[in-house]
């Protein structure tokens, strides 16, 4: 796993504009960042989609735990919203997506500091952007040359898996306003959608109406399957969550997702595999974890409220329970933090995108960094 | 309920009687019965009921609709 700086390609603004990639910056800095790159061997994404693929399954395990166990109260979940997610999962209502962030610098394992399993973004850019940036890249640069590779199956995958949840011929979409990100990721779910022969009408949260019995859209057709880019922990205190378990309405991602999306899941992967090679040992109390921790709050989000040594965030989720997990540091390429956001799509890990800061906390101005691997 | 049911039933009961003795009011009687039964379900509340039902059934769909009970936290992504 090596750092490697660029120049970026010259015309790296029309490339984004070609793509609709309408983020490439936000707020006026650089988001995509392609004056750098990552470059590993197979053997190393081998270790990566392994590792992926293992918590993938611990995760199963453990979300099959907490609801046989009612285990509701200490991952932070009310007991009013309880029979939500229990419900979803009896009925093995599928996910379509979840990054997890890991921990890796190329040698030993990789550790798992957090599964975003509910409103995961950075899809388009890992999916699309950097394939597209590998692409040209090659072409410019090694021309005849034999191909690198990526890993990166995430677009193929998604078209793949939307037939596979058993969802009706028309899904709605929404996110929240005034987010080109959140918009954008949701435009580019829609395209995997439509390309997979679903009709996909967009529209905002704040216009999902209620009759009394269903969730209506604007033209006033039920929404009978909705994909949102809206975390169920909003969506179960917000005024129109009481009516969630009344209509029949299908969720993507399904509401269990809300047991892995709570940080209190760390620890208890923890408990139920302790001493997992991909797992850092995670407690929900201060001292447990035998060395520095790290501490977030259970629903927080984008890097905020986090305490560790030397490191403290503001952000809005001050009050909010927390969780204590052995600090391991990112490591340091170029002077640069990465974390590796590992792709599980339809509960395949298939693609990578890294994030890198210039703090070892990844927030929401972190930058996305291509990559790319070679000796297949 | 009950007994609004066991008026009619009696009502019934005795325009048939009424009827079948050949009695010569048996048609006021019967009218009577009729008139209490359809007034209650057409003579004047059916008009009112399914006149307000079909007009307000679609205003009532429309503005019986609520909608910004989700969304108010803001941007979602992480």
């Amino acid at each position: 796993m090596r750092r490697i700086a660029l120049a970026p390609r010259p015309d790296q603004r029309a490339h984004a504009a070609k793509l609709g990639f309408a983020f490439a910056e936000i707020a006026a800095e650089p988001y995509w960042d392609e004056t750098a790159c990552y470059a590993f061997t197979a053997e190393e994404v081998d270790v990566l989609e392994a590792a992926t693929q293992e918590l993938h399954q611990r995760c199963l395990d453990a979300v099959a735990h907490a609801v046989r166990n009612d285990l509701n109260g200490p991952l932070g979940i009310p007991d009013g919203a309880w029979p939500i997610v229990k419900r979803s999962w009896e009925r093995d209502e599928p996910s379509l997506y979840g990054r997890m962030d890991l921990r890796w610098d190329g040698t030993g394992a990789p550790k798992l500091l957090e599964y975003n399993a509910d409103t995961p973004t950075a899809l388009f850019e890992a999916g699309v952007v950097q394939w597209e940036w590998l692409e040209t890249r090659q072409a410019l640069d090694r021309p005849g040359a034999k191909p690198a590779d990526q890993f990166n199956s995430i677009h193929e995958t998604l078209v793949a898996t939307w037939p596979r949840l058993r969802l009706p011929p028309m899904v709605h979409f929404a996110c929240a306003r005034d987010s080109d990100e959140d918009r954008g990721t949701v435009d580019y779910l829609r395209d995997t959608a439509i390309q997979a022969g679903i009709e996909a009408p967009f529209l905002h949260m704040d216009e999902i109406g209620w009759d009394g019995a269903r969730f209506l859209d604007l033209q006033e057709r039920e929404i009978s399957a909705i994909f949102k880019l809206y975390p169920w922990d909003w969506l179960l205190r917000e005024t129109f969550g009481r009516n969630i378990p009344r209509a029949t309405t299908r969720w993507i991602e399904p509401a269990w997702r809300l047991v892995p999306s709570s940080k209190a899941f760390l620890s208890l992967l923890w408990y139920l595999f302790p001493d997992h090679p991909n797992l850092l040992p995670a407690f929900l109390e201060p001292g447990r974890t035998g060395g520095p921790e790290l501490s977030k709050p259970l629903w927080g989000r984008e890097g905020a409220n986090i305490s560790a040594p030397g490191i403290e965030t503001d952000g809005p989720y001050a009050g909010q329970p927390r969780v204590w997990q052995a600090y391991a540091e990112l490591p340091v390429f170029g002077g640069r933090y990465p974390v590796l956001g590992s792709w599980i799509v339809g509960g395949t890990a298939c693609g990578l995108g890294i994030r890198e800061d210039a703090t070892p906390i990844t927030r929401d101005t972190s930058r996305f960094v291509p990559h790319f691997f070679e000796g297949a | 309920m009950l007994a609004a049911c066991g008026d009619d039933e009696a009502k019934a009961r005795a325009c048939q009687e009424a009827k079948a003795a050949q009695r010569p009011d048996a048609a006021e009687i019967c009218a009577r019965s009729t008139s209490a039964t359809s007034s209650g379900s057409r003579g004047y509340a059916a008009p009112f009921m399914y006149g307000r039902t079909r007009s307000s059934g679609s205003s009532v769909t429309r503005s019986s609709v609520s909608r910004g009970g989700f969304g108010s936290v803001g941007r979602s992504s992480s």
